[in-house]
């Protein structure tokens, strides 16, 4: 049996013997420095890289954008928001996404809807496509209703366009307020495809100004009377899990009856008047779906008695 | 001034240590072309941090830095000297062949091991250390290497055995 003694002898001579490769300082030495000075650049780029981070996150370095990166504070209890208070936020928003400082503004999402755009680099990749609809917002400092969404997570601020561009509401985006702050919470997929049924809507459509598919601005404003049936048809069917119409802000809110509709789902409710006052004002259909996202489509529309 | 200084400490070790280094990492891996390249991996690491490196600790930390590499090339693959031809090149000399013929087997017998215990086998049986040292210089505790020693004694008596009766009955 192999002992300790015979094991040092055995390793001892098969270190003898072992082929042994020659090792060369010369070449070594050169793939040192080399290494030796990549470490040196590598600890530079760090450390220029953590004194800039510092300086940037310094708050008086960003004195000028401030409130684009932190927003307007909500007030503590999301149901006493009001759109006075919800303006400021869009606002921001706006502002951010209309200029140059649109990548900061991904600090003013909700976490949900972070998730929903995939990361920064896919924000990056959606800004010129949701840039155009804010900057418009912004310039027209028109935003023109809140509307509550079931539950306390949300509302819906509908945009105004200038008169002159047309009668229409032409976009809603949901806010939400988390932990104090109001956050903007953008959903960037494709919405359900929305199609006006009823005689309210023929001369209405969810249009951006300026985009292609955008109605003729000298259209005549709809107008609305209780009686009204308001339809429309959603498509695809998959996901929409209720639709709210409402008119007036909150004066009047309706869920309306779901039924299957070829490849998609009818939505319609009767109006009822309700204590919707008579003249201009917004009509929103709120299609809240199965993840949790609400699509919101806006009218602009004429009450009469 | 301060990198010629360097150069000439670490110049000084180089000559003083590569051998016995490379012959450490030869027995780690066994293989003497993968034993030149990660001694001169490890020499470079060393290199880099030569200025947080004490002269005294040098070499063990060199001998750290192999052993960490051939785990990690452990990890990756299965290091066997029975699949690099390159190394067996017997000499046509019967005294030479015998040399190698026993350095095969323990090669082949030290390869079953796990590089810790291949390691720490060769630390104390080949390069004479203490357990104590041992320990210094692969940085683990001491029960950890005596276990480790222990086990690999034990294990080294069941794969070098078969061959020595095999090799004397062959004579």
């Amino acid at each position: 049996m192999i002992d300790e003694r015979e094991l040092a002898t055995r390793l001892k001579s098969a270190g003898e013997s072992m082929p042994l490769r020659e090792l060369r300082y010369e070449k070594v030495l050169p793939r040192a420095r080399s290494a030796s000075r990549r470490l040196v650049a590598l600890v530079t780029v760090v450390l220029i890289a953590a004194v800039a981070t510092a300086v940037v996150v310094t708050p008086s370095f960003w004195d000028e954008e401030s409130s684009i990166l932190e927003g307007p504070t909500a007030p503590p209890h999301p149901s006493t928001l009001t759109l006075e208070e919800v303006r400021p936020v869009l606002q921001t928003f706006a502002r951010g996404m209309s200029g140059e400082a649109a990548p900061q503004t991904w600090h003013l999402l909700t976490p949900r809807a972070k998730e929903i755009i995939g990361g920064r680099a896919q924000w990056q990749q959606q800004l010129k496509r949701q840039k155009y609809l804010f900057a418009w917002i912004y310039r027209s400092d028109r935003l023109l209703y809140l509307t509550p969404l079931p539950g306390d997570r949300a509302v819906i601020v509908a945009a105004q366009p200038e008169p002159r561009d047309g009668m229409w509401l032409l976009t809603a985006v949901a806010v939400q307020e988390i932990g104090g702050r109001v956050l903007i919470d953008l959903d960037t997929r494709p919405r359900v495809s929305l199609v006006p049924e009823s005689p309210v809507f023929e001369a209405a459509a969810a249009c951006v100004p300026g985009s292609d598919d955008c109605a003729d601005p000298a259209e005549q404003m709809p107008t609305v009377s209780p009686g009204d049936t308001f339809s429309v048809l959603l498509q695809p069917a998959e996901g929409v899990e209720a639709v709210r119409f409402s008119l007036g802000g909150d004066a009047w809110v309706a869920e309306a009856e779901l039924n299957p509709a070829g490849d998609g789902v009818r939505a319609s409710v009767e109006f009822n008047g309700g204590e919707v006052p008579s003249g201009q004002t917004v009509f929103v259909v709120s299609i809240m779906k199965s993840d949790g996202t609400v699509d919101a489509y806006g009218y602009r529309v004429l009450v009469s008695d | 001034m301060e990198k010629k200084g360097r150069d000439a400490a670490f110049h000084s070790f180089f000559e003083a240590e590569s051998t016995n280094l490379l012959r450490f990492a030869t027995f780690m891996c066994g293989n003497p072309d993968l034993a030149a390249d990660i001694t001169q991996e490890a020499l470079v690491r060393a290199y880099k941090r030569w200025v947080l490196i004490r002269t005294e600790e040098a070499a063990a930390y060199v001998r750290r830095a192999i052993v960490n590499l051939v785990r990690d090339r452990h990890r990756r693959t299965v290091v066997g000297i029975s699949k690099s031809p390159s190394h067996a090149t017997p000499s046509s000399e019967q005294s030479r062949a015998a040399q190698v013929d026993d350095w095969m087997v323990v090669m082949d017998a030290l390869r079953r091991l796990s590089p810790m215990r291949r390691a720490a086998v060769v630390l104390r049986f080949y390069e004479d250390m203490s357990e104590h040292e041992i320990a210094e210089t692969l940085n683990r505790p001491l029960g950890t290497v005596k276990s480790d020693l222990h086990r690999a004694l034990r294990e080294l008596r069941v794969l070098m055995e078969p061959r020595e009766v095999a090799m004397e009955e062959g004579r």
